[in-house]
């Protein structure tokens, strides 16, 4: 399968560490990644990357749009906490609940660098986010 | 293998260099501070400042959003690099390209390295994509020596020497010999902004050559004014064509947490005004349709005649006292950043005011920070009433969340500004 996976949050710092495992992930599973990006209008507008991973031969692209902090308009959002009817917590915990539902959604990936990373940093309650999907 | 942004690497490479001035437009998210400098800079001055110093042997870098033209007439004796995403239509100096993150590293020291033999400033263009994007690193060693600073008289002899066409040759040869003749390169396919068909990997102003360029290419607004202004016989085969962003995503506005312009709209009718700023902020023109220019140019088309409906809302360190009597023509705020220029009044209550011709207190590189407000959730009720949260959608603070069907006010960003206070008709924040 192709994915066009959109990215869009505010928290800086903790979208990067979710890409950069991300991009890790998905070339250890195969997957040829390309990652694209504009600068964001400014200081505090909300980062938004667009990572595409092709898997297959296949032109067409599955849309999931991860909206970790309500910012997205005009189109039906995956992963968002409205649709998902969780709170944002203002230290992004549940930018990790959400990228376990990700990888749930794409289900040839493993999980492996997400939670080696995590156990590593001692971050309990983002790996219990990460594995309470 | 180890992953790191664009920014970080960039980081990195400054941190390593011993820049002597280092200057960040601020809407570069770049997490190095500027130094070398200690009253605000507009950009221009900043570009000034790194050439002279670079003349005295102390390198320069500096990362901007915007168009800039350094001189090109000079002959330096320290680095002076400007990073840039967007063009200038003249310039006077070899200009280096990357469109694509992975080559960051080797364009950056290539820019290094031009400016270092070549004793000249060098502009390297990169493109938002590439500049807002991830980059697998091996090892990004980094080392070149420093001449050691020293002023002499003679030294002022570097200023003004004339366009060097024999070093602009060497440069050019230098590069083609480095790139093994070909100096075109194509972006990937898959691109947030499009960046396909054939493009420089650089430019050096009167030896480059259009004529390599054939079929289509996609361009950013800025690169096709730099093409179309320094390259007047455009091969025919040639078709040049804008780069339409991506429209399928769109995000709601956020500006800056205390932003200055949104506290001056909840004070001073923007409606049917016309709205001018010196602040390169693209949120400005979105949410107010702000249009960007200098206040001498302002001043300028004011000249002998009022504009009544023009607003001015300005940095005042780039203001000129001397100027002051041109300010009659139309409304004006200067935003304080920094400096200390007496003559006009000041507001005092950002908050709550009804003047213009006056100074507010801070501008977006100074935002004050106070004590955070608290949400009464019991007074909150807009969830509940199935309205629009006021103070979310006019204050558009990315502070403020929906938390258990009320406003939450993060604390880590929320500056106390007062402005989601004033939003709320239930007066649930306090």
């Amino acid at each position: 399968m192709n994915y066009r996976i959109y990215f869009i949050g505010l928290n800086r710092d903790l979208i990067h560490t979710i890409i950069k495992l991300f991009i890790l992930t998905a070339e250890e599973g195969d997957y040829l990644v390309n990652v694209s990006s504009k600068l964001p209008d400014n200081p505090f507008y909300p980062l938004c990357y667009e990572v595409m991973l092709k898997g297959s031969e296949k032109n067409g692209f599955v849309d999931i749009h991860v909206d970790f902090d309500n910012y997205l308009m005009g189109v039906n959002t995956d992963l968002s906490p409205s649709t998902l009817m969780i709170n944002i917590d203002r230290d992004g915990k549940h930018y990790w609940y959400m990228l376990g539902l990700l990888f749930k959604k794409i289900d040839d990936l493993s999980t492996a660098f997400i939670t080696g990373y995590l156990v590593d940093k001692k971050m309990d309650t983002e790996l219990k986010n990460f594995r309470s999907v | 293998m180890e992953i790191k942004s664009s920014l970080e690497l960039l980081a990195d490479l400054v941190g390593r260099g011993a820049y002597n001035i280092v200057y960040v437009e601020h809407n570069i998210p770049l997490s190095i501070p500027s130094k070398g400098f200690s009253a605000p800079l507009n950009n221009e001055e900043s570009v000034d400042l790194i050439i002279s110093s670079a003349i005295s042997g102390a390198g320069g870098i500096g990362f901007y959003n915007s168009p800039i033209s350094p001189r090109g007439d000079l002959n330096l004796r320290g680095v002076a690099i400007f990073v840039t995403t967007k063009l200038s239509s003249k310039v006077d100096v070899p200009i280096i390209f990357c469109r694509d993150a992975s080559l960051l590293i080797e364009r950056f020291k290539l820019a290094l390295k031009v400016s270092e033999e070549f004793k000249i400033p060098v502009i390297l263009s990169v493109n938002e994509n590439a500049l807002n994007n991830f980059i697998k690193v091996k090892d990004a060693d980094y080392s070149i020596e420093r001449i050691s600073p020293l002023v002499t008289k003679r030294t002022f002899d570097n200023f003004n020497l004339g366009i060097d066409l024999k070093r602009l040759s060497s440069i050019y040869d230098f590069l083609i010999g480095y790139f093994k003749n070909e100096c075109l390169e194509g972006d990937g396919e898959f691109s947030f902004i499009k960046s396909t068909g054939k493009f420089f990997k650089f430019f050096v102003p009167y030896f480059s050559n259009i004529s390599f360029l054939t079929g289509d290419i996609y361009l950013e607004r800025s690169e096709i004014i730099f093409v179309r202004s320094n390259f007047t016989v455009l091969n025919e085969n040639v078709r040049i064509n804008e780069i339409k962003i991506d429209e399928n995503i769109s995000i709601r506005d956020a500006l800056c947490p205390g932003c200055p312009f949104m506290l001056i709209s909840k004070n001073i009718d923007f409606k049917d005004k016309i709205l001018v700023t010196d602040i390169n902020c693209l949120s400005l023109k979105k949410v107010f349709d702000f249009v960007y220019s200098k206040v001498e140019d302002v001043m300028g088309l004011t000249v002998g005649r009022k504009a009544e409906g023009l607003l001015f809302i300005g940095k005042l360190s780039n203001f000129k006292p001397k100027m002051v009597k041109m300010l009659s023509g139309f409304n004006f705020i200067f935003l304080n950043d920094g400096v200390n220029i007496s003559g006009f009044p000041t507001i005092s209550k950002p908050y709550k005011f009804k003047t213009v011709n006056a100074v507010f207190p801070y501008s977006c590189n100074n935002i004050p920070k106070y004590k955070p407000f608290k949400v009464n959730v019991k007074k909150c009720i807009c969830f509940k009433k199935k309205e629009d949260p006021y103070c979310i959608n006019k204050s558009l603070c990315p502070a403020l969340y929906e938390l258990n069907g009320a406003v939450a006010i993060n604390d880590k960003l929320c500056v106390g500004c007062n402005l989601c206070a004033l939003n709320c008709p239930y007066g649930a924040i306090k």
